[in-house]
């Protein structure tokens, strides 16, 4: 296992250093996508535009040598356009001519522009990692991932993505604005006559291991017990509600949530050079993982409480109620 | 397998070092509630007492905190928590194929924590309130023990009062400090004793006034006398045995001699004494006889009158008037010559007598007796001096072991022996009444005064006590005593100050007037014979003649 564990951090360097050579700064970013790709989960990137989303993705999976494909969403884009659809062949026989999604790293760009009914078709993918086309299913390739991008939902002419879609993304990452001197980097890099082109890193199967690889490491009872409460904290009602949640939550987040914030605490985990997950990073990963499955009330919007800002309410309180187990 | 034994040890001990604290801070609350009981007057409690209620809860906590249980997977996460080991100890615990790596991850960062870094010996809030309370506790007390609240009149009072409980301190440690020491207070002792400290107490902090605090004191005073009273009694009775024992010895020593009518106090007079009265017995002898032959040849005229013929009736019944009142006299002359003469005989044995009796007295055995009774009479003066009344168990203890040795010495002496055997035993008695027999002038001073040894004052026939009073041996008739030889005690009464008295020891012997009304001392001594009487402790053959001769006195 530490065997498996140094591989993991060696790869998952590399690729963030490869990343790092196109996209300046937004560390944090990178770090949670390529978490993403190595949980096996969708990520969601919110940010205005042109703040590198799209490069992000893109680097991204010409350092994995996987398949790519964009999918810049549109208010007219249909279905089909997304999954695929039947064509008249040349045998004057209808065949499915797949669409964007088969590609092992999808970005669906600006994804809150397309209409639900299409949302629905991509999320729907997403979940099943399958499309069906005329009666038949058709299987995504391995691995899978999709990055949708979207703009802050205050912006006009878009669609916010339903709550049951959200869910589907395993983490919701928010895109910074970059600061000077990133800024500086950047345009130095696109103004110039260097074009960096990523190197290959990592492979189809360096990701299905550094999967395997999350999935064995140890969550105890203690770091799970903790998990849970900070996820059920997020619950308006029940047992374990808390404080903040009983004011500012309409709903709380699910049980994939649950699953979220363990999965990623089990990455985080395997980059601070351990075999078990801590309560730590736990609560690194409460943010990225929950944020986009708690919705908020009224009251919270009135008191221009943000979905970040009534997690931390939420944390603290669970991390109050989380005592030292030895009383002095 | 983790080793957490030593941070489970130092989370026992953080836990009995704060639990102390609750502990005593717990204690110093209560003492605070103690304190202000006491202020109130409500309570009594000493310093002692406040501190051990501190120290006593403190030790108290220390120990449950000590005792509870360390779960080891609580302390699992606890060190993780504390120490930064991001659940690498939890996880530890968790069964996986690579169990022994994590293991082994845990152990080595174990490996760089020290127990008491994560779980540090540092005073707390609790120790705060600890002092605190305990501070307030004191001070509640000081304050409700001094007078810096008082006016300056009442600080007048409570001094004068606070002194007069000092002084009661100092009396009830003088007059209880060995057998106190020693527990062996009888429970009226023990109470009076109780009283006693309470009402200094009271004194000292002025919770007492001072009407109530003299009524408290007169009573205790009572109690006090009542007691000596029962002790003084008590070593009456002791006395009463010894005196027993040496007349026994004494008479026992006569009649082997062949003097058994010899009066063993009779030797005690002087040789110039003895004869002076041994010449005016002879005299008086010689008067009496002169008297009964004058008496004779009286009645003998009259005799000779009565038988002529011619009297007249009246000249007859005159003259038989005056023979019947003539051999009254003579029968009073007969009487008085026979004790004249027993007197004078009995002197003359005196002689004999007392060399008999020096012999004893000078015996080897009766010179360590006596060095005995002069230590213990000298004890008895030094406890009347110093106001300690008491002779200590051991002392008694070690006089009865000597007289045990002595008597195993003089085996060969039946008389000597049952002397001391009975001296022994009242010496045992004093020690079953654990000293309370041996205040100044009890046993100690009259076994003393009996061995011719001059004693310490004490507790009189009636009970009365005396400040240091001492025995003389009068050489010489008190004034106006007559015929008759007085020994004599004086003293001063404590209860009247210096007023003087006298004590007639000896009974009067011959001639008409003594040194005190005769009636006064008559019915002591009457009383006494009866009792000896009574004890069985006159030789039978003497009875008969004891009890003619005073029933002749009260006539």
């Amino acid at each position: 296992m530490q065997e498996d564990a140094k591989w993991f951090r060696e790869t998952f360097e590399a690729v963030r250093q490869e990343v790092a050579r196109s996209v300046v700064g937004q560390a944090e970013v990178v770090e949670g996508v390529l978490a993403g790709l190595a949980a096996n989960g969708h990520v969601l990137l919110e940010g205005m535009p042109g703040l590198g989303k799209t490069l992000l993705v893109r680097t991204l999976s010409e350092s994995l040598e996987l398949g790519f494909s964009r999918i810049q969403f549109t208010p007219d884009m249909m279905p089909a356009d997304v999954t695929g659809t039947q064509v008249l062949g040349e045998n004057r026989a209808f065949e499915y001519r797949p669409g964007p999604i088969f590609a092992n790293i999808v970005l669906a760009d600006e994804i809150n522009r397309a209409t639900p009914k299409t949302q629905s078709a991509m999320l729907e993918a997403m979940q099943e990692r399958a499309v069906t086309a005329a009666g038949k299913r058709h299987q995504l390739p391995e691995p899978f991932l999709v990055m949708a991008t979207q703009n802050p939902v205050e912006q006009e002419g878009t669609y916010p993505l339903p709550e049951a879609q959200l869910d589907r993304f395993f983490v919701k990452l928010i895109v910074p604005y970059p600061t000077k001197a990133e800024l500086s980097e950047i345009v130095h890099r696109t103004t110039s006559r260097e074009e960096v082109a990523p190197a290959r890193v990592a492979g189809q199967n360096d990701v299905l291991r550094m999967r395997q690889i999350v999935r064995s490491v140890v969550v105890d009872p203690e770091v799970l017990g903790f998990a849970l409460s900070l996820v059920v904290g997020t619950h308006p009602e029940g047992e374990g509600a808390s404080n903040v949640a009983k004011r500012y939550a309409r709903y709380g987040a699910s049980p994939r949530g649950a699953q979220s914030i363990v999965t990623l605490a089990k990455v985080f985990a395997l980059l601070s050079e351990r075999q078990n997950a801590s309560k730590g990073n736990v609560l690194r990963a409460l943010k990225p993982t929950l944020r986009h499955r708690v919705l908020l009330n009224f009251e919270a919007e009135a008191d221009s409480i943000t979905a970040d800002a009534f997690l931390d309410g939420v944390a603290e309180q669970v991390g109050k109620a989380d005592l030292d187990p030895v009383r002095l | 397998m983790l080793n957490l034994s030593p941070f489970a040890r130092q989370v026992r001990f953080v836990r009995a070092w704060k639990s102390a604290a609750i502990g005593a801070t717990l204690g110093a609350a209560g003492a605070a509630g103690w304190a202000t009981a006491s202020w109130l007057g409500k309570a009594d409690p000493t310093p002692a007492e406040l501190a051990v209620a501190i120290a006593g809860s403190a030790v108290l906590g220390a120990i449950i905190g000590a005792v509870k249980p360390v779960k080891e997977s609580a302390l699992r996460a606890s060190v993780d928590r504390r120490a930064g080991l991001e659940n690498r100890l939890t996880a530890s615990a968790v069964e996986v194929d690579f169990a022994d790596e994590i293991r082994a991850d845990a152990e080595s960062k174990l490996a760089n924590v020290k127990p008491s870094a994560i779980y540090p010996v540092r005073l707390g809030r609790w120790h705060a309130g600890a002092l605190a309370a305990t501070m307030i506790a004191a001070s509640i007390f000081l304050i409700g023990s001094t007078p810096i609240l008082l006016s300056p009149q009442e600080k007048a009072a409570r001094a004068e009062l606070a002194r007069k409980g000092k002084v009661l301190e100092r009396i009830t440690k003088e007059s209880f400090k060995d057998a106190e020491a020693e527990n062996k207070l009888s429970p009226a002792e023990r109470r009076l004793l109780d009283d006693a400290r309470r009402l200094q107490r009271d004194l000292e902090r002025n919770r007492i006034k001072p009407e109530e605090a003299l009524q408290k004191a007169n009573e205790l005073q009572q109690q006090a006398l009542e007691l000596a009273k029962k002790g003084a009694q008590d070593s009456q009775k002791f006395l009463q045995q010894a005196e027993t024992a040496m007349e026994k010895m004494e008479r026992a020593e006569l009649a082997k001699a062949g003097m058994s009518e010899v009066s063993p106090q009779m030797l005690q007079m002087p040789q110039a004494q003895r004869s002076q009265m041994k010449a005016e017995a002879e005299k008086q002898l010689k008067d009496i006889q002169r008297q009964l032959a004058e008496i004779q040849n009286r009645l003998d005229e009259i005799k000779k009158k009565l038988e002529q013929k011619g009297l007249s009736e009246e000249e007859r019944k005159k003259l038989e008037a005056e023979q019947k009142a003539l051999e009254a006299q003579r029968k009073r002359l007969e009487e008085e010559a026979k004790a004249a003469k027993e007197l004078a005989d009995a002197l003359k044995l005196s002689e004999r007598a007392k060399g008999v009796l020096e012999k004893m007295r000078n015996h080897a055995v009766m010179e360590e007796i006596r060095a005995l009774a002069q230590k213990m009479a000298k004890q008895n003066q030094q406890a009347a001096k110093s106001g300690q009344p008491k002779l200590t168990k051991a002392q008694l203890e070690e006089l009865r072991q000597k007289m045990e040795d002595l008597l195993a010495q003089l085996q060969d002496d039946a008389a000597m022996e049952a002397y001391l055997k009975d001296l022994l035993e009242a010496m045992k008695n004093a020690g079953e009444c654990q000293g309370q027999c041996l205040r100044p002038g009890s046993l100690g001073a009259k076994l003393a005064s009996l061995l011719g040894i001059r004693g310490g004052g004490g507790i009189d026939d009636d009970d009365n006590f005396m400040d240091s009073g001492h025995v003389n041996m009068l050489n010489k008739p008190e004034e106006g005593k007559g015929k008759t030889f007085a020994t004599s005690v004086t003293g001063t009464r404590r209860e009247t100050g210096e007023e003087s008295y006298i004590e007639i020891k000896a009974p009067t012997m011959l001639g008409n007037r003594t040194s005190v009304p005769y009636k006064s001392v008559l019915p002591s001594y009457n009383r006494k014979a009866e009792e000896a009487l009574n004890r069985k402790e006159i030789p039978k053959e003497h009875e008969k003649r004891v009890r003619e001769y005073f029933k002749s006195l009260t006539k």
